[in-house]
């Protein structure tokens, strides 16, 4: 074996950079004075560079005449590189679109099961604001509910004191009153909400005693006796409840 | 003379008595009137002892009351009022701020008379206003009573327990209470239950009643309803973005108006605008027409369309 072939092997690795030192100082002495090895190495570099190249097997004097003018255009745009395209988009798109649909899969089988949704946040600074003015309406409202209420709960009993005989055995007629009474206790429901403000604090006692009136006339018959109806009025007269009624009533408006 | 003693001398088959038809005409008559009588005086005395519980009542002893009316249920099971002593009974645990023993007692009388269908309402919303009491309390346990309410075939308890609902601290059930306050704008008449329901939504949602966010039903069932809307926004000092930003039905407008400060509404007036009937002010007003009154550092811009 002469001195060249003794390198001969190396200068694959040595083109290509892989050789440990020591050898790679021997190969450089020998090139240095071997004008066919340092060939043989410029000739390895160039196959190396051709083959770092991405476009080395695609076909460029393709025979596009003999496809249809169609099938021949789709050809060449597949075959024209963008280079900002990364030559693997089709499969990253999938991987995208794969990814997306898991995301959108989740985000709705969490919209199906959170918790009933809440009204949306009020926008900026006006949130406490409204809240304090919502506050102030829903107190005047109270006070006009309340006053309302008090005025029918007036009415009502001023008829029932004053509630004809015009059942049989002498009995008293109530039983419009009765509707009423049932129609008041179901606002004086609502109302109970209202009296909580501090604002009509001082109703609450009055109101809850017509409620105690108005439930025993709600469950009465439609002919209620003189001493059922002297019951009602006797519980009026003790509690002032019409004097009270024409106080608050003036306290309110 | 006991039953056994009339049926001998009606079927003519006594022992010892040589029965006359006309005997049996005298007598039997006799002891159907004895029976009438025994029944309506215990009838007074079933109506007595009521009546005692319900003058109890209106003296606010409710332990008593309550005393009196279980004594109606157990010495009178058979009497017409027993239905009423169970729901007072019940009504007074809740006055005495028994607040479970009422909840269980209302139950019972659900429970017992289905039929009773004034009463029954009574009771199911009373059942509700305790356990948004109990919930206010911190007891949750009652949370389902309240979800159970809002679906009620009976209108006035679901609508009920939408309003009463509506001021917990709980989002979840205020959520679920807004289809019902929605349902009640849209289809009751009566004022203030109209105004409530209206209130809770706007305390939920400021813009809640804006038209975009009404139900398209709403437009054709209250074909003469103003579809207007109040617009009323804040701003203290110089700032750009307001305090106060709402926007009201038209119908909403004098309660805004009184619920302004004091100061403001006397700026109204200087403007010469009728603030205890704002609504003449607001048909001067015309549309789109933007109404500002300054009150110290606070300025109020007012319009509608």
């Amino acid at each position: 074996m002469n001195n060249c072939e003794s390198f001969r092997d190396l200068l694959v690795l040595y083109a290509e950079g892989e050789l440990p030192p020591e050898d790679k100082r021997r190969v450089d002495d020998h090139i240095r004075v071997c004008s066919l090895c340092r060939a043989e190495v410029a000739k390895i570099d160039t196959v190396t560079s051709w083959l770092k190249d991405p476009d080395l097997f695609m076909t460029h004097d393709y025979a596009w005449h003999s496809l249809p003018r169609t099938l021949a255009d789709r050809a060449r745009g597949l075959h024209t590189r963008n280079p900002w395209v990364p030559s693997n988009l089709p499969s990253l798109l999938w991987g995208a679109c794969v990814a997306a649909s898991l995301l959108l899969g989740i985000g709705l089988i969490w919209m199906l099961n959170r918790p009933a949704s809440a009204p949306p946040p009020l926008a900026h600074q006006a949130g406490s604001g409204n809240a304090a003015f919502l506050r102030q309406i829903e107190s005047v409202h109270a006070r006009e509910a309340t006053a309302r209420y008090l005025t029918e709960c007036e009415v009502l009993l001023l008829n029932v004191v004053g509630a004809e005989k015009n059942c049989e055995g002498e009995k008293h007629d109530v039983s419009a009153e009765v509707t009423r009474a049932r129609e008041l206790l179901q606002r004086k429901r609502i109302l109970d909400v209202e009296l909580r403000a501090p604002e009509v604090a001082r109703a609450k006692d009055l109101c809850d005693q017509l409620e105690t009136f108005l439930v025993n006339l709600s469950v009465s018959e439609r002919c209620e006796s003189s001493e059922g109806l002297h019951t009602m009025e006797r519980f009026i007269e003790r509690e002032q409840l019409l004097l009270r009624i024409d106080l608050l009533q003036a306290e309110l408006s | 003379m006991n039953s056994a003693s009339v049926i001998h001398l009606f079927s003519g088959r006594h022992p010892t008595l040589a029965v006359r038809p006309m005997v049996a005409t005298l007598v039997l008559p006799l002891v159907l009137l004895s029976c009438l009588q025994t029944r309506a005086e215990e009838a007074a005395r079933d109506q007595d002892l009521f009546n005692q519980g319900k003058v109890l009542m209106f003296d606010k002893k409710w332990e008593e009351a309550r005393a009196v009316f279980q004594r109606v249920i157990r010495e009178f099971p058979k009497s017409t009022l027993v239905p009423q002593a169970h729901y007072f009974a019940a009504r007074s645990f809740q006055q005495q701020g028994k607040e479970e023993e009422a909840v269980r007692a209302y139950d019972e009388f659900v429970s017992r008379y289905p039929g009773e269908s004034y009463l029954l309402a009574e009771a199911r919303n009373s059942v509700v206003d305790l356990a948004a009491s109990l919930m206010e309390k911190g007891n949750s346990s009652y949370r389902d009573r309240i979800v159970a309410a809002l679906g009620d075939p009976t209108r006035e308890v679901r609508y009920f327990a939408a309003i009463r609902s509506s001021s917990l601290n709980d989002r979840g059930l205020t959520s679920m209470g807004i289809p019902v306050l929605r349902q009640i704008v849209s289809k009751e008449k009566e004022r203030d239950l109209v105004d409530r329901a209206k209130i809770a939504l706007l305390r939920l949602d400021p813009n809640a009643l804006s038209p975009q966010r009404e139900s398209p039903e709403r437009g054709k069932s209250e074909g003469q309803v103003d579809s207007r809307m109040f617009h009323i926004r804040v701003y203290s000092g110089n700032a750009t973005e307001p305090t106060v930003e709402i926007n009201l039905p038209v119908s909403f407008a004098q309660l805004a108006i009184m619920a302004l400060d004091e100061s403001k509404k006397e700026e109204l007036r200087r403007k010469g605008f009728n603030v205890d009937d704002f609504w003449e002010s607001i048909k001067r007003l015309g549309p789109t027409k933007i109404m500002e009154i300054r009150d110290g550092k606070d300025l109020v811009k007012i319009w509608i369309e």
